[in-house]
């Protein structure tokens, strides 16, 4: 019974999914905060082996493509990563604001 | 190979080593528009001691099987009573790096600054480092 | 041999009342035309932790929490601004903690 308790509690703890941040950057804060874009891009690997970061280009193109005539400004980046027990998922989530110039 | 011969020869790889280590580097923007530029860095560091790290190498070349167990002990304890993420090797002083925008602000008698380029990085001797925060940048001196 | 491990037992006391710390990283960034403000700068400090105990914390909302504070202090924006991010050791859990420091328009 106390088995089959601590593999559930295991088994519940592991879908949780514990995150670690790996870096936090950010650029001047602009006065003209009315217009917040956002995204986010990942990448899942096994055990941490990854052969492409091409993620990170990714989360830009998303950026640009919401501010496609103004000036992004105030952007502010946190890479971090996820663990599911012997699955990764690597995440960079930017903010920033779109101001038209 | 006898103890004595591998103590020499790690104990010589570690201080040929000295390996720099490059952790983080952020690049900021440029703006070469506004007048001549004129180099400037701002370095901090503090001194980095793995203690754990050190008490396992002492277990290596320890000459007896029992000291050597008593520092293999020593180091587990060190390691769980200094427990988490690591960017080189841990520091007993975690303000070293508070006074670097101070430091940027009073560099410039211009007051104007462009090209910023932040790095952390480390020089390794075996368990024993110095922990850098490296600030580059530009004073622009108007035209 | 007994001497030695009394020796030992009573430095690794003395280590664990000294725990360490890691400054991960540490970035400074400056805006164009900060001539003025720089000139008569009031640097504003904000830090946030968040303790983790063997990893396992679900979110990294301090750091949000960190950039939400600066926005309520800056209302007019930036001029300059330093993030450090920094992790102080214990047993078995640690404390990750952002610093920033950021002089306002």
């Amino acid at each position: 019974m106390f088995k089959n308790t601590l593999l559930v509690s295991l088994f519940a703890l592991t879908l949780g999914g514990c995150v670690g941040l790996n870096t936090v950057s950010m650029t001047q804060v602009p006065a003209e905060r009315e217009n917040i874009i956002s995204t986010n891009s990942s990448s899942w690997n096994f055990v941490g082996i990854n052969f492409s970061n091409a993620f990170v280009d990714e989360a830009i193109e998303k950026l640009k493509s919401q501010c496609p005539t103004g000036k992004i400004e105030g952007v502010y980046t946190k890479h971090q990563t996820t663990g599911y027990v012997l699955v990764f998922k690597r995440e960079v989530i930017v903010s920033a604001y779109c101001n038209e110039v | 190979m006898p103890i004595k011969l591998k103590s020499i020869f790690g104990l010589t790889f570690l201080f040929i080593g000295g390996c720099s280590q490059l952790h983080h580097v952020h690049i900021g923007e440029m703006d070469q528009s506004q007048g001549q530029l004129t180099p400037f860095t701002i370095k901090v560091n503090e001194l980095g001691f793995d203690v754990a790290k050190a008490a396992e190498i002492g277990s290596e070349v320890a000459k007896s099987a029992s000291t050597s167990e008593d520092l293999e002990l020593v180091a587990f304890i060190l390691a769980i009573s200094n427990f988490g993420p690591k960017t080189g090797n841990p520091v007993y002083n975690d303000a070293y790096a508070d006074q670097v925008l101070s430091e940027v602000i009073k560099v410039c008698p211009s007051k104007k600054i462009t090209g910023l380029t932040s790095v952390r990085e480390a020089t390794n001797v075996g368990p024993v480092s110095g922990e850098v925060v490296r600030i580059n940048g530009y004073c622009i001196n108007s035209i | 041999m007994k001497k030695l491990f009394f020796l030992l037992t009573f430095l690794t006391m003395i280590m664990l009342s000294a725990c360490t710390s890691s400054v991960h990283m540490s970035q400074v960034d400056v805006g164009s035309n900060s001539q003025i403000e720089l000139g008569n700068s009031t640097v504003i400090a904000i830090e946030k932790a968040q303790k983790n105990v063997l990893g396992f914390v679900y979110n990294t909302d301090y750091v949000d929490k960190a950039y939400d504070d600066l926005l309520q202090q800056c209302p007019n924006g930036t001029v300059m601004v330093n993030v450090e991010y920094l992790t102080n050791h214990g047993f078995l859990s640690w404390t990750d903690k952002i610093r920033i420091k950021a002089i306002c328009k």
